[in-house]
């Protein structure tokens, strides 16, 4: 049992919690530091040095040198991977309600969208007009017939124990095609079209 | 006692994708031209190291870790769930070409037990103690993860780890993984066609499944009585 659990506990997992059982006793592998790059110019060479103007010599290249050895300076602290956690919140956000939102029109001021309740899927699709003042400035841009963006609703309390109303849009992202992918996905439509064609006839 | 049922003091959630990255490209700048995250955010990123082994920042409200063999995005806001969701299938899917291992999908829920009672109750629930007493003074649970399967799921596997975290704390991990790379699937463009089905077919299902089960991990016992004893 102990070692089904060690092979297959780690992969896809995430690393989020690792309270003090991760900082105790456990072995530390060479590969669990991270050193940060250091500049050629942040090499310095110490008396014996026959190389000239100034620069120095990454580690790598020291072997194949007569100088003596290379000390770096101005150099940052290894770090090591399992102190790159993820840091806990600031405030705590209890979600009552999030609906995904498909716009169906954009007016001036305003956006018509569909809502699909994300929190839960038996309740009925639902209509809102959002006033384009809701969205983020960055989000602005982004609205467009078809767009779509996420509306969450809870309450945020903060470290002090206040507590206040949270709504929040956002935009979905996707990265632009490529023209490799349209010209996939233009294959594909025009195959569909040549397929509802032939069924047609 | 079983233990009381108490709400969900914070969580966070993650998508952890293993392959072969290059951690040096994983920038926030890199995001922003990609057209995944505003350039507002990645102008206000946080960075914590950028190096050719390993990648560490926050974009807004996420948080990105990346090494040669693990890309981990991760919010600690449960309303980030879609976005988050959002900017891996974007990621993934501009990294066609890089070779795709395994991805899982993460809920991590910590629970703030009513007392110190509460919080040994879980521990007593999960792990009974009259068979360590025979071996141990003061045997204490510090993790267990059950391993197994949802109906009408595709994913290989399901983790569920709960442990302690820090006294009155109760932390529920669980993770839906996914073998990317598989004997039957030897094209990378499957795997990675596979990485973003997974993405947007799972997700939502995932994290309704998830935050049930860590409620209903913390209610066992609830209503049946247990015999065993306190340490």
């Amino acid at each position: 049992m102990a070692s089904h659990m060690s092979s297959t506990i780690v992969e896809t997992s995430s690393r989020v919690a690792d309270s003090e059982l991760d900082l105790q006793t456990h072995g530390m592998r060479t590969d669990d530091w991270v050193w940060p790059d250091i500049e050629p110019n942040q090499w310095s060479t110490g008396e014996g040095e026959t190389t000239s103007g100034g620069t120095g010599t990454p580690p790598s290249q020291e072997a194949t040198r007569t100088t003596v050895q290379c000390i770096p300076r101005n150099v940052s602290a290894p770090v090591r991977k399992d102190h790159l956690t993820i840091r806990p919140p600031d405030t705590r956000v209890k979600l009552l309600q999030q609906w995904e939102c498909v716009i169906s029109r954009v007016h001036e001021d305003f956006v018509e969208c569909e809502m699909h309740d994300l929190t839960n899927d038996s309740q009925p699709v639902e209509q809102a007009d959002v006033y384009i003042d809701e969205f983020n400035h960055f989000d602005r841009a982004l609205l467009q017939e078809g767009a779509v963006f996420y509306w969450s609703i809870g309450h945020e309390t903060r470290k002090t124990g206040q507590v206040r109303r949270y709504s929040e849009l956002r935009v979905r992202r996707m990265p632009r095609l490529s023209n490799l992918r349209k010209r996939e996905i233009s294959r594909k439509a025009e195959q569909l079209c040549e397929l509802l064609q032939n069924k047609g006839k | 006692m079983a233990p009381r049922v108490v709400e969900p003091d914070h969580e966070s959630l993650s998508i952890v994708v293993l392959g072969d990255f290059n951690p040096s490209i994983f920038q926030p700048l890199w995001f922003s031209a990609n057209n995944l995250i505003p350039q507002e955010e990645a102008e206000s990123a946080e960075i914590f190291l950028i190096h050719k082994q390993v990648a560490v920042f926050s974009m807004g409200k996420i948080q990105v870790q990346v090494d040669e063999s693990r890309l981990g995005l991760t919010i600690v806001e449960s309303s980030q769930g879609p976005i988050l969701r959002d900017l891996a299938m974007g990621t993934l899917s501009i990294l066609e070409h890089t070779p795709l291992k395994a991805i899982g999908l993460n809920v991590d829920t910590v629970f703030v037990m009513q007392s110190e009672e509460d919080w040994h109750a879980v521990g007593h629930r999960m792990v009974p103690k009259q068979d360590w007493t025979q071996i141990l003074d003061s045997p204490g649970m510090q993790q267990v993860v059950v391993e197994g399967k949802r109906p009408d799921c595709r994913a290989d596997r399901i983790h569920i780890r709960v442990q302690p975290s820090g006294n009155p704390n109760v932390q529920v991990a669980i993770n839906q993984h996914y073998q990317l790379e598989t004997k039957e699937r030897t094209d990378a463009r499957e795997r990675h066609r596979e990485a973003i089905r997974v993405l947007r077919d799972d997700w939502t299902s995932f994290t309704s499944f998830a935050h049930d089960a860590a409620s209903k991990v913390l209610q066992f016992g609830q209503h049946t009585e247990g015999t065993w004893h306190h340490t």
